[in-house]
């Protein structure tokens, strides 16, 4: 059973949708007791990483989201939730979930003029799993963001992408995914992704 | 990529088209459009409730919410966001950006407060670029069009970027609704080098606008009429295309 974490950061519907119209269950998840009870718990997440981190901690989420991780069930971020899951990020200089080595930076005028990246983009696959094994060809995903991941160990990253540079478009470690990506509003490429999330 | 996005304009839960800016004409029905769109593979899609100018109005978040249970592309909406509250409400139902206008040039710190909250690549401010005076000269409109902006339109843009916009729709007031094609002389008055992304809309006719808008350096062409008529002067036909542009 997939659940998805509402806590106030994110298209939790869309994310409901997509699931169901590739033929998945789901359920929200709110409280402790309520990730302890599903299998694959999505994090999803639209907004300022030093606000969610602060809301996580509020509501008691931080211990329940690492005892899930610690359990070998898949956790999976989404944009902001894939930030969250690594170890600091220069939005708000703050120390994120720290469950995958690395940090998360602000795009500079070294990538691009544009410092937000917004828009479709290819990916290419960096490493062959689970994940990677059910993408379309060609798949293109729809990225909207000004902040992006930087894994400490190159092993870590699954799907690379470009904005100026090369970034890192999703990470894998064991049973840790993120997503940069907004896979629940990328046609039916993000269809493919949610479809293999519900096949885990 | 550069992106061709619809502009679908709403009104007590039914689809219009404006023209001259001012007046509606009824197209259809926006669950149905919407539904071709997402069909059609659209990069994004942007929805303007254009009856929120009403003085009671409140944000229909139940409609809302059916347009983007359909929608498996990435939305915007703008229409009356006047509060943090308001705009995190539209994220959540599932809405990628809030567009404003109105709301951020008459309320303080409303940009801010809600990119701070939701970041800066989910604010888009809305332009509306008009004629004025003897001259005719452009200048900078808001609150449907019958406010004038009293600042440069550069000064205008870099301050709302430093607030925390994140993406800025040009719209050309005049040619609106007119399919004639973007106005040159519009691109010339907004051309600039910004450090978000850009959108330009108004007047757009096909494939030769796209080009001259992303000539100008501009990331994304918003298109209303010539998605949703046949052709200028024809009935509606709900439709979607790139060009060149397609896997770009």
């Amino acid at each position: 059973m997939i659940g998805v974490l509402d806590y106030g950061f994110g298209n939790i519907k869309s994310i409901i949708n997509i699931i169901h119209h590739v033929g998945g269950e789901v359920v929200i998840v709110r409280s402790p007791e309520e990730i302890s009870a599903i299998d694959t718990l999505l994090l999803p997440g639209v907004g300022h990483f030093k606000k969610a981190m602060s809301v996580l901690e509020e509501k008691g989420l931080v211990e329940p989201i690492k005892n899930h991780a610690r359990s070998g069930k898949y956790l999976v971020g989404i944009c902001l939730g894939m930030q969250l899951m690594l170890e600091f990020s220069e939005e708000g200089n703050c120390e994120g979930l720290g469950l995958v080595k690395g940090r998360v930076c602000q795009f500079s005028q070294n990538h691009s003029l544009k410092s937000i990246n917004m828009g479709w983009s290819k990916v290419v696959v960096n490493r062959s799993t689970e994940i990677t094994k059910g993408l379309l060809p060609n798949s293109r995903f729809y990225f909207v963001h000004k902040y992006y991941v930087v894994c400490e160990n190159e092993e870590d990253v699954l799907l690379s992408s470009t904005f100026g540079k090369e970034f890192t478009a999703s990470f894998q470690r064991n049973n840790l995914i993120g997503f940069q990506f907004h896979p629940e509003k990328s046609h039916k490429y993000g269809m493919q992704v949610f479809k293999t999330l519900t096949e885990l | 990529m550069k992106r061709i996005i619809p502009i679908m304009q709403i009104k007590d839960r039914l689809m219009y088209k404006s023209k001259g800016y001012h007046d509606h004409v009824y197209v259809g029905d926006p669950l149905n459009a919407l539904r071709i769109f997402n069909e059609k593979g659209v990069d994004e899609l942007i929805v303007i409730d254009i009856g929120a100018s009403h003085a009671d109005y409140e944000i229909d978040y139940e409609f809302l919410e059916d347009l983007a249970s359909e929608a498996f592309m990435p939305l915007a909406y703008g229409g009356r966001i006047r509060s943090l509250e308001d705009a995190t409400r539209v994220i959540s139902i599932g809405f990628e950006k809030v567009v404003l206008n109105s709301g951020a040039f008459l309320k303080a710190g409303l940009i801010e407060s809600i990119s701070s909250y939701i970041g800066s690549q989910s604010v888009v401010l809305s332009v509306d670029i008009g004629r004025k005076g003897f001259f005719k000269r452009h200048e900078v409109f808001h609150s449907n069009g019958k406010r004038r902006v009293n600042d440069s339109l550069r000064n205008l843009v870099d301050q709302y970027i430093e607030k925390g916009v994140g993406e800025v729709f040009f719209y050309d007031m005049i040619r609106d609704g007119k399919m004639d094609g973007l106005d040159p002389a519009f691109l010339n008055f907004i051309s600039g080098e910004y450090s978000v992304p850009t959108i330009v809309a108004g007047g757009v006719r096909d494939v030769k606008d796209f080009s001259a808008a992303f000539d100008y350096g501009h990331d994304a062409v918003g298109v209303g009429s010539a998605f949703v008529y046949a052709a200028k002067g024809q009935g509606v036909l709900i439709d979607y295309f790139k060009g060149n542009y397609e896997g770009m």
